[in-house]
């Protein structure tokens, strides 16, 4: 995915909003874009979409783009299931598999009781469940998410998180926007800030944690890879790697990113058989 | 294509749970119900309620094109491109339409009297249903075409779209040369005549019509932002 030059405006002589954009995504990356209100940054989201037009500059994407809008609407006559089976449907997946998919994200979700009912009657988080699992339910290479956790709980924020990093272990592209500044911490790729004057600059990321003095607790995945395969190169939390005897390997990451790497582990490739995750004593 | 047709289910379903295609529908069952007379000849029938369908097809446009609000046509518009979305939300206007049609020459078939005028030879009735699909299905395609050119992306202002819908369509059956005229005067004077024909190169010219606007509207939907 790349934007080469891009500017966008709004009217013949209106204020660019962005202005001279290069920006390459390449596959696996996950990269934050950060910058004030009204900056630009849904605007950049929406030209990668090929939701808006540039007014100058050219975007290349690869392929189909999976986009969580900044406020979904609940207008929509459909309910949870059928709404999911739609927009999967139009993704190019078989009736069968996007079923498939839309009861698992539900799942994931925490809400698969609530499939049958009609959009307009969930409540705004449990809309914005579904909005996010359109997104994420057709695999697309390139996701977008545009403030995708304002309005989620906890539970929810942590599965984004997840299946955010997920999918850029999996080969995708993932562009988002978000207000927290530790949102994905340790897992971006790049960041960028888009200033007043509509120009990508690259952003420091901070080590910035949401709470507190940063406290590392580490957590050490042992697992079998069972045919001897070499693992990804970039797995969640970019974990420190031990060979043990024979095809057995330590993986030792940070207990925030555990999560999302036994899933990347156990979802992927090579197959592996989790052998022991165990919390390690001391500092790493 | 297989996205097209995805769409096109998305937009149909969203008209039939959104009740969209309803104020259509029932405009068109009043008109008929105002226009025609149980036991009127069949052809006159067929004539009137081909002509009538093609501000009602116009209007299904309208609400199909209108029916999705723009944070969720986004998320479209991002998985199969603006052309796409578009044409899906044609394909499902034109998809309402043609079942009302069919609806249209069965309801008339049922409630008429005689195929053409008393005094005019008999045509039979089963060249006659034809000719009357066939027109309907003219209108149709013609006011998927006038919906298409009467809201976005080619007509930016919405607020002109009704009244521009209804100056076209108006132009679209009265104009010289028009498919639709021809259709449906064909089946007005077939029912004085008692001489039927179906209207084949008709359907064939609005077939054309309507695929080189839609192919231009779907085309300026990439062009336009939202």
């Amino acid at each position: 995915m790349e934007l080469t030059g891009v500017g966008k405006r709004y009217g013949r002589g209106g204020r660019w909003v962005l202005r001279g954009v290069d920006l390459a995504v390449r596959p696996g990356e996950l990269v934050r874009i950060a910058g004030a209100n009204g900056t630009g940054k849904s605007t950049l989201l929406r030209l990668v979409a090929g939701i808006e037009r540039p007014s100058a500059g050219r975007v290349v994407r690869p392929g189909a783009v999976a986009y969580v809008p900044e406020r979904f609407p609940p207008a929509l006559p459909f309910d949870a299931a059928s709404y999911l089976l739609r927009v999967g449907r139009v993704h190019g997946l078989a009736a069968a598999e996007a079923r498939r998919r839309a009861g698992e994200w539900l799942d994931r979700f925490g809400i698969a009781d609530r499939a049958g009912t009609p959009l307009s009657r969930l409540s705004k988080g449990t809309c914005q469940k579904v909005a996010v699992a359109q997104a994420l339910l057709p695999g697309a290479r390139v996701l977008l998410l545009d403030e995708a956790w304002t309005g989620l709980d906890p539970a929810a924020r942590t599965v984004l998180d997840e299946a955010a990093a997920e999918r850029a272990a999996g080969g995708g592209a993932v562009l988002f926007v978000d207000h927290d500044p530790a949102r994905l911490a340790g897992l971006t790729t790049a960041a960028y800030r888009v200033g007043e004057d509509g120009g990508l600059r690259p952003a420091e990321e901070r080590a910035v944690r949401a709470d507190g003095p940063p406290v590392e607790v580490d957590v050490d995945v042992d697992v079998d890879v069972v045919d001897g395969d070499p693992l990804p190169a970039r797995l969640p939390g970019a974990p420190d790697v031990t060979v043990l005897e024979g095809t057995a390997v330590r993986l030792t990451v940070a207990a925030a990113h555990s999560d999302a790497l036994l899933r990347r582990l156990l979802t992927g490739r090579p197959a592996v058989s989790v052998l022991a995750v165990r919390r390690r004593e001391g500092e790493r | 294509m297989r996205q097209v047709g995805a769409l096109t289910r998305y937009h149909l379903e969203l008209l039939l749970r959104g009740h969209g295609w309803l104020p259509p529908f029932l405009a068109y069952a009043l008109l008929l119900v105002l226009g025609v007379t149980a036991g009127d000849p069949l052809l006159g029938g067929l004539g009137y309620g081909a002509g009538v369908l093609l501000p009602v097809s116009a209007w299904s446009v309208r609400s199909a094109l209108n029916a999705e609000p723009p944070a969720s046509r986004a998320c479209l518009v991002a998985a199969a491109g603006p052309a796409r979305v578009q044409l899906g939300g044609l394909l499902a206007a034109l998809t309402v339409g043609l079942v009302l049609a069919v609806a249209e020459v069965a309801g008339l078939w049922w409630v008429s009297g005689p195929v053409a005028n008393p005094k005019a030879d008999q045509p039979p009735v089963g060249v006659s249903l034809l000719a009357g699909l066939l027109a309907s299905a003219v209108s149709v395609l013609l006011g998927v075409l006038v919906g298409a050119l009467c809201n976005r992306p080619v007509l930016a202002r919405a607020q002109y779209g009704i009244p521009s819908a209804l100056a076209l369509s108006t132009a679209v059956l009265v104009a010289p040369g028009s498919p639709a005229n021809a259709a449906v005067s064909g089946l007005v004077a077939a029912a004085r005549s008692g001489r039927v024909g179906p209207p084949w190169p008709e359907l064939l010219a609005a077939a054309g019509l309507l695929a080189a606007v839609a192919a231009g509207s779907a085309a300026l939907a990439g062009r336009r932002p939202e």
